[in-house]
């Protein structure tokens, strides 16, 4: 340990103290919490060492040269397997789930919000193939990646949703059949040609492998919207261009361009059809929570370094004598506390649903093989087969209830969308306060200013999550209120 | 659409008005975001010398002395026009004006050495605050290239007239989140001697001064947060989302009758103060009240916007993002505006 870096007993007790809720965790489970502790501690090393001291020159770097990527940081959080924490331990990886993986992000966060998210990009690649229970890709991709992480090799993923035109609307299942595509796979012999656009691709230009979303046949998108897997190296994918961000530069927002790429069949995530339920939704209900864990730990560094600046000795004496300052920090600290038990309730929300059906024994038998089996032709042609990539898609869809799922989804909404408020309201309150002088501290409050407003927008405006909330709220609540009554259900959710 | 805004738009202002919207499409529009990305590329520079011959960089200084003796009420409906291209360089224009009326109003004949008709600028240095050696201004438009500085210090009423060079550190502010081409750059002043001394504002020149800088800045967020609703609104009309143009969804609606509604408070509010009550200076109360308020709905206004434009709205090439920056730095500048406030009730 270097000196000043925070011990393993400070972070766990930093942790107990922010989330009560682990205490009692802990009397249950101590393995499990030590295991939060120790990947905090990491993610807390890693900072210190490396992200604090290249956060505000690669932000500058990256603002005058918007193609450069840090793989030197990439690498860094090697060591740590930042790459394998949502992987499952039988390909290699870390086996955390959403409540790791938002701690991690929150710890990662504070630090810088840019680099953070490349790690998070990456694990939204990742959820995908876990939540379609996509086995022989678990097998072949996640080990993969796990493997040359430990070898210092770093392999990317990306997730790509939104297109030039569609942002929201793919995004939610109401709005996807009146959306504007430009994206579409075709169905070939032995696979799909994917042909079309997508925008905003947070590492699209670096990553090997993109989970691309989209629809076989636009005039029916609900029901034919699909996950593909796409190597960067197949032919007909390039990502032509990325995009010049106000904040989060570190990690690059591309545009993917597929111009007759096809894509073999055993690339498909479970099946044609299954993209958006229950495919995204299992997605989105996987990444809010650590989205809103972003914003919080851009609030976080924002209020601490707001804290720092109100504490210097002045002539006139430190701002913190200051009554206005002293109730703005509370009410800082005050929501900022709230957003952080916000995402933790949704992730584990995630866990003890979706997360719960991935850990189940089913899933958990297939760790048990030994390795010679796991991977001999025939349970590789098993699990491509469509009995057994049923049988996966089955053990997930029965070890879930769809009303775990739509709650996990509106717990994950409303994180995100309390995250990113907390973010722009504490580092715009920050800034007021602070005036015009300038300093170190004013330099990294307007950095978590410019970072916290893409946590409003990005994985569905707030707006969308609000709506999101507010459908998955009135779909459980009418299912409890008129149970065993469908038309009058719909009859409630006609009128609105 | 504003409702108040043509109550007091007599021909004349209508034509300034009209000369000052022609030089924002054929100059400032094509430039503007290379001014904020790259300041010292030397196209603020160049932009400037264009905007000489519109008299507007001169507007502040009385006709005796080759300047175009604007009234407070049409300079900052310049300011307001000029900034819905480039706050900055509106924050240019601010600082510079009011540098010429202080050496104007102090009495000041002599006007060698002073930046005029777009050949360099000259810099309002204000508040002075006090630091360990001497003074410091934390933020002063213009700072960075300018040729001469102008400024009075706490609680004082002569007006200091220096160069760079003259005891005077000028030290530029590197990447600021926003104004970045006002050229900012703080000011570290240390012994300050009588030969710097030029002329004599008085209390009430003073405090002038910081009304017409008050109501300059609250001019400027107006114009950020008129250019963020028509942006946004003709957005809305061409985004079509969840079955809908977006400018149909109630959600949006509301969010672009707030910024409606800031508009037009924070537009009735500052043209008030600019027309104050038929003396010669603004009020500095209502001069802060209104800037106070047409801040801080411009930043809630530039940050919808933002929002209604989702992913293109965070990306350079739209110019949204750099009105929300550039509302953030008018809502501190001078002072916090939680200081300004406070200051209401003295």
């Amino acid at each position: 340990m270097h000196e000043g870096e925070p011990s393993l007993k400070e972070v766990r007790n930093r942790l107990l103290a922010d989330f009560p809720m682990l205490r009692e965790i802990r009397r249950r489970r101590p393995a499990y919490v030590e295991k939060l502790a120790r990947t905090v501690r990491d993610c807390a090393e890693y900072n210190q060492r490396y992200a604090m001291p290249a956060a505000l020159e690669l932000d500058r770097r990256m603002e005058a040269d918007h193609d450069y990527f840090a793989w030197d940081l990439v690498r860094a959080g090697l060591s740590y397997r930042f790459l394998s924490l949502v992987i499952p331990s039988s390909v290699e990886g870390m086996g955390g789930l959403a409540v790791l993986f938002s701690l991690a992000m929150e710890e990662l966060s504070s630090a810088c919000a840019g680099i953070a998210n490349i790690f998070g990009a990456h694990a939204l690649g990742v959820t995908p193939l876990l939540v379609t229970g996509s086995i022989t890709l678990w097998e072949s991709v996640l080990r993969e990646i796990a493997q040359a992480e430990q070898k210092g090799e770093p392999v990317l993923m990306a997730a790509a949703v939104t297109e030039p035109s569609a942002g929201t609307d793919v995004e939610e299942p109401h709005f996807l059949g009146g959306a504007r595509l430009s994206m579409i796979a075709r169905k070939e012999p032995g696979g799909y040609v994917l042909n079309g656009r997508k925008c905003f691709i947070s590492n699209g230009s670096v990553a090997k492998y993109t989970v691309v979303c989209c629809a076989t046949d636009n005039d029916r998108p609900l029901e034919s919207w699909t996950a593909f897997l796409v190597d960067r190296d197949m032919q007909g994918f390039s990502a032509p261009r990325v995009e010049e961000k106000m904040g989060q530069r570190a990690c690059p927002a591309a545009e993917l361009l597929f111009e007759d790429c096809f894509v073999p069949d055993e690339y498909v995530l479970a099946f044609e059809g299954d993209g958006m339920q229950p495919g995204t939704m299992l997605i989105l209900a996987a990444s809010r929570a650590p989205v809103g864990a972003i914003a919080t730990g851009i609030a976080r560094s924002a209020y601490e370094w707001f804290l720092h600046w109100a504490m210097k000795p002045r002539s006139g004496g430190a701002p913190i004598r200051e009554q206005r300052v002293q109730m703005a920090l509370a009410d800082m600290r005050t929501r900022i506390q709230l957003a952080r038990w916000a995402y933790l309730n949704a992730a584990m929300s995630f866990d003890n649903s979706v997360g719960k059906a991935m850990r189940g024994p089913a899933m958990k038998s297939m760790s048990l093989l030994p390795d010679s089996i796991r991977v001999s032709g025939t349970v590789k042609k098993f699990f491509q087969s469509s009995y057994g990539r049923h049988l996966a898609s089955a053990i997930i869809k029965a070890s879930t209830s769809s009303e775990e799922v739509t709650r996990a989804l509106a717990d994950a909404s409303m994180a995100k969308a309390v995250g990113g408020d907390t973010a722009m309201y504490v580092s715009s309150l920050a800034l007021e306060l602070m005036g015009m002088e300038a300093g170190e501290e004013r330099v990294w409050v307007e950095k978590c200013f410019r970072d916290a407003k893409l946590t409003q927008i990005y994985e569905g405006t707030n707006q969308l999550n609000r709506l999101t909330l507010f459908m998955a709220d009135i779909d459980n609540s009418l299912k409890v209120r008129f149970h065993g009554n469908p038309s009058a259900r719909g009859a409630v959710k006609g009128a609105i | 659409m504003e409702f108040t805004r043509d109550l007091l738009l007599d021909d004349e202002r209508r034509m300034l008005l009209e000369s000052v919207s022609s030089f924002r499409a054929q100059v400032l529009d094509e430039f503007a975001r290379e001014m904020d990305e790259r300041p010292s590329s030397g196209r603020v520079e160049e932009v400037w010398k264009q905007a000489g011959p519109l008299g507007i960089t001169e507007a502040l200084l009385s006709g005796d002395k080759g300047g175009q003796g604007m009234d407070i009420y049409s300079f900052c409906l310049v300011l307001e026009e000029v900034a819905r291209s480039s706050a900055g360089l509106s924050a240019l224009l601010l600082s510079h004006n009011l540098a010429l009326r202080a050496l104007d109003h102090s009495g000041v004949s002599d006007l060698d050495g002073v930046p005029l008709a777009g050949e360099g600028w000259a810099a309002l240095s204000f508040p002075l605050k006090t630091a360990e050696h001497g003074y410091r201004v934390d933020f002063v438009p213009g700072g960075s290239g300018a040729s001469l500085f102008v400024f009075a210090l706490p609680g004082g009423d002569d007006l200091y007239r220096v160069y760079p060079g003259d005891g005077i550190s000028v030290e530029e502010i590197i990447d600021p989140l926003g104004l970045r081409a006002a050229k900012p750059a703080a000011l570290l002043v240390g012994e300050v001697g009588d030969e710097m001394v030029c002329g004599k504002l008085g209390e009430a020149g003073v405090g002038q001064l910081e009304a017409i800088l008050l109501l300059g800045i609250g001019s400027i967020s107006l114009g950020l947060a008129r250019q963020a609703y028509d942006k946004a609104y003709a957005y809305a009309r061409e985004r079509y989302q969840a079955c809908d143009y977006i400018i149909n969804h109630e959600q949006i609606r509301l969010m672009l009758s707030d910024m409606l509604l800031g508009i037009e408070a924070s537009g009735v509010a500052v043209r008030q103060a600019a027309v104050g009550d038929g003396s010669v200076s603004p009020r500095l109360s209502a001069c802060r009240a209104a800037k106070v308020l047409a801040c801080g709905r411009t930043v809630s206004a530039t940050t919808d916007g933002v929002q209604i434009h989702g992913g293109y709205g965070y990306m350079r090439e739209y110019g949204m993002e750099r009105l929300m920056r550039d509302a953030k730095y008018c809502q501190s500048f001078p002072r916090s505006p939680q200081e300004e406030m406070l200051a209401l009730l003295d």
